[in-house]
């Protein structure tokens, strides 16, 4: 399905807000959205969440034999899928740029970057390795993809554990997990990927685009780097012009976000190993939270409302009074009342009881307005006119009577919900009521 | 590697050249006469061609072109016999697609593309041999040859790699210093305005050492621009007084 | 003879803003007018206004038909609904590759629009002079317009093979059968008929 392109409106909304240091969903500048990180029953599985980015990562490992030109090294084997799952703008099958982008960068990163001794994956030299495969599935596309997927990445092979060899002689014995403990990998650090989001020709830099902030981007640097301040990766695309003190000032900002996300990391790996050693529960099942279907639950954002109330008595006193005062209602007959003498209308001449059912009409239309400025008189006034249409005869059509089918105590209920849709139903008997009446000839 | 010194006491590189010196580059530009542009470089042993056609109508699906710009499709590939291996997929895997994407990058951002709605620029990559900076051998080929098209560009595009070996950044790296393992940063960049287009890194690298090997790489695109800025104005010069202006 | 001709290359400063005006081959950054193309610089100098500065090369880059322009085209099929042709001369620049382009049945004459009938205007290889309307959009070419007295067919072929000689606005006699055919005639202005 081709992606429904961002309108206009959006996008200059969105660079306007850039502009004026706001993002979408109240970060700073720098900030970063909640990292979560939950892993499955078996080892080496896990799901990262970055916001609501979610990315699912699995560890296996196979005894193949190792290529010609590295005997004593094992392989090592990284997939990112982006299944139409995440986002109906993916399409399945086709090998599109941003998948080669993401593979090659997640590639580079971590196979390049050295982060596993591949020479301990060696069981004999020539003979037999361990194949380490990473498959990353992203399962929902809120932006910066990169990020998460690396962070799967990584924590996936920490907590992967492959199955004990021994070797004496010519005999290679596999243990089963049951009969030896399986053994983790060698990792020597970690390195963690920081997306950098370029607008309005570099002037504006944001850390972890979101997926709104990703469309209007010019484009996006990505640096690499484990917590020993060592950087594993630069990648610019986009076409984007940097400036050599940007991309200085871009990986100092790293450090600092790797460290964070490091320390997060380490604290998950943590809790996992001890509740599967006090034999506790643990896997997805306990690790999702709990979520009714019928309650939905947002994070909440920081916002800041100490001056709230200064704001709103500026805004209030700065804003035009209003226009005209609502005059009392004027009951004129059960189930209709009049607000104000409505404006003049333009249709020229007009019947007698046409003129009768536009002055209604208008009163109607008056409050409909006044219900939608929200104005608390309004809203007393609408209601007590409802409250004296107890009978529910419309009017003094010579036509039959219309019944209305919904009871009296629902509207009543439904009456401090919303009182617009009191307004929907009264205009649609009026609307009623005047289609009757020009059936009948005057 | 055991053995083999990639920067020797003395300062010497496996190829005999110093830590911040370049390859012999020798290029040409309107070699073939099809072409509405061509150039041909070589670095050292790498030897790379690459043609240009348009402004041209769009060809294919019409769907992709751009109603405010021109579109630039490139192609990167490597000649079978390019490497010390026979490749066995010229273009089309994931490594050549990757450097295809960064050449599109790197020449959207040089090429005033506003001033042809709707059409299409091609550039064409061939490598011929390998031996280290492919990408940077075929950026300085590409805008040899665009600059050959008659293609309006907002500067040169200039590129080239730069390594870190022993706390000394080296400058223009070969296939064998590349295949070391260690860092690498390959560089594109618009010489006038020292802005950079791609910036690409590999390997492990420390924080602070970074700046120096950007440094490194910035000398060395722009030493990489006299070369070429000499061979354009010499071009230019033949061609003008053989059509006696 | 000529004074010594300065060669320039993209991306060099070539003057400020306020001693000259940027022309084609050029772009102004920062204040400065800096050369896109490489080629020999050209400083035209009007009365009155800053001389602008343009970079021109010995071959003629590659032209763009833009909205406004007129273009020499050829019909290589018709529809009942509109022709389509190959643009062959922007203005009176050959291109080395054509563009497709379209003209649309109303878009063929300026008044009685939809009484028109294609075959009655043009035929396939005729050479017709037209009007880019529209750079058109993801589904369409060019959009071309001959609704103006002098755009229409130039040169036309009978069906017997010979050229034709136009005789009014709409219709063109062939000079060896002596028939009359109905296509939509230009007329072009006396100083470009070579007689």
């Amino acid at each position: 399905m081709k992606e429904t392109p961002l309108s206009n409106c959006e996008r200059r909304f969105l660079l306007r807000a850039i502009e004026e240091r706001k993002r979408l969903d109240g970060r700073q500048s720098y900030d970063y959205r909640n990292v979560r990180i939950s892993f499955g029953a078996d080892y080496g599985c896990c799901i990262v969440e970055l916001g609501r980015t979610k990315v699912l990562g699995q560890v296996s490992c196979e005894l193949v034999s190792p290529k010609l030109n590295r005997a004593t090294e094992g392989i090592l084997f990284f997939n990112l899928e982006l299944s139409p799952m995440a986002s109906p703008a993916f399409e399945p099958g086709r090998q599109s740029e941003l998948l080669v982008k993401l593979n090659r960068l997640l590639e580079r990163c971590l196979r390049n970057s050295k982060c596993i001794d591949t020479e301990s994956l060696c069981v004999v030299a020539g003979v037999k390795v361990w194949q380490i495969r990473v498959d990353l599935h992203l399962l929902n596309h809120d932006g910066n993809i990169i990020d998460a997927a690396s962070i799967a990445a990584i924590v996936a092979l920490c907590h992967f554990r492959r199955p004990d060899v021994s070797v004496q002689g010519d005999e290679v014995t596999l243990y089963t997990p049951e009969e030896r403990d399986p053994v983790p990998l060698s990792i020597h650090h970690m390195p963690i990927c920081v997306s950098f989001a370029f607008f309005q020709q570099g002037t504006y830099l944001l850390v972890d685009p979101s997926e709104r902030e990703e469309r209007v981007m010019d484009g996006l640097l990505v640096i690499a780097m484990n917590k020993h301040r060592e950087i594993c990766t630069i990648q610019s695309s986009g076409g984007i012009m940097l400036l050599k003190d940007q991309v200085l000032r871009c990986s100092k900002i790293t450090g600092v976000k790797v460290a964070e996300i490091t320390e997060l990391i380490q604290k998950a790996l943590e809790n996992d190993r001890k509740v599967r050693k006090e034999g506790g529960k643990f896997g997805f099942a306990e690790s999702i939270p709990n979520q009714k279907i019928s309650a939905f639950k947002m994070e909440r954002a920081p916002v800041d409302t100490n001056d709230v109330e200064e704001q709103a008595e500026e805004i209030i006193t700065k804003a035009d009074p209003p226009s005209e005062v609502f005059a009392k209602p004027i009951l004129q007959t059960p189930g209709t009342a009049q607000i104000g003498e409505g404006i003049e209308n333009s249709w020229g001449d007009l019947e007698e009881s046409e003129r009768e059912e536009q002055e209604e009409d208008n009163s109607d239309d008056a409050t409909t307005s006044g219900v939608q400025k929200m104005e608390t008189e309004e809203i007393s006034g609408v209601s007590k006119t409802k409250k004296e249409a107890d009978t529910i005869i419309l009017s003094d059509s010579e036509e039959e009577v219309v019944v209305v089918l919904e009871p009296e105590e629902t509207r009543k209920k439904t009456r401090t919900h919303t009182s617009a849709k009191q307004e929907n139903s009264s205009s649609k008997k009026t609307f009623n009521k005047k289609r009757k009446k020009k059936r009948t000839t005057h | 590697m055991a053995g083999l010194e990639l920067l020797s006491d003395e300062g010497y590189r496996v190829d005999g050249r110093r830590a911040g010196e370049l390859r012999k580059v020798r290029a040409r530009m309107g070699v073939f006469a099809q072409a509405d542009g061509s150039a041909y470089i070589e670095q050292g042993n790498t030897k790379v061609l690459a043609v240009v056609y348009g402004p041209h109508e769009m060809r294919g699906s019409r769907s992709k072109a751009l109603h405010d710009r021109a579109l630039v499709n490139c192609q990167y590939s490597m000649a079978t016999f390019s490497t010390g291996e026979r490749k066995r997929r010229p273009h089309g895997d994931r490594k050549s697609s990757e450097m295809t994407l960064h050449l599109k990058q790197t020449f959207e951002a040089a090429i005033l593309t506003q001033l042809y709605p709707r059409s299409q620029i091609d550039i064409y990559v061939q490598v011929l041999q390998a031996d280290g900076g492919n990408y940077c051998a075929s950026v300085n080929a590409a805008t040899l040859a665009t600059i050959d098209a008659g293609i309006p560009m907002r500067d040169y595009v200039c590129a080239s790699s730069a390594g870190f070996i022993e706390d000394t950044p080296l400058a223009d790296l070969n296939y064998v210093e590349e295949a070391a393992g260690g860092p690498q940063v390959a560089l594109a960049l618009l010489p006038k305005s020292d802005q950079i287009a791609l910036l690409e890194m590999n390997s492990r690298l420390h924080e602070d050492h970074l700046d120096q090997v950007i440094e490194a790489a910035i000398k060395a695109c722009k030493d990489i621009y006299t070369v070429l800025d000499q061979v354009v104005r010499e071009h230019v010069h033949e061609v003008t007084t053989l059509l006696g202006e | 003879m000529a004074p010594p001709v300065r060669c320039c290359v993209p991306g060099e400063r070539l003057c400020s803003l306020e001693e000259g005006a940027a022309g084609s081959g050029t772009y102004t950054r920062h204040g400065y007018v800096c050369a896109s193309l490489a080629g020999c610089l050209l400083k035209t100098s009007e009365d009155g206004a800053l001389p602008v500065v343009s970079v021109v090369r010995d071959a003629e880059s590659q032209l763009l038909p833009d909205v406004g322009a007129v273009v020499t085209c050829k019909v290589c099929s018709i529809n009942s609904r509109f022709a389509k042709v190959h643009i062959l001369y922007i203005g009176s620049t050959p291109l080395k590759s054509t563009f497709r382009g379209t003209i649309r049945r109303e878009d063929i004459r300026a008044t009685e629009k939809d009484k028109v009938e294609v075959y009655k205007s043009f035929r396939p290889g005729d050479i017709v002079l037209a009007k880019v309307i529209s750079l058109g959009d993801m589904q369409s070419n060019y959009l071309l317009s001959t609704a103006e007295n002098e755009l229409g067919v130039v040169v036309a072929h009978s069906e017997a093979g010979a050229q034709m000689v136009p005789i009014s606005w709409c219709e063109m006699q062939c000079p060896r059968t002596h028939s009359k055919e109905l296509r939509k005639v230009a007329r072009v202005q006396p100083e470009f008929l070579q007689t």
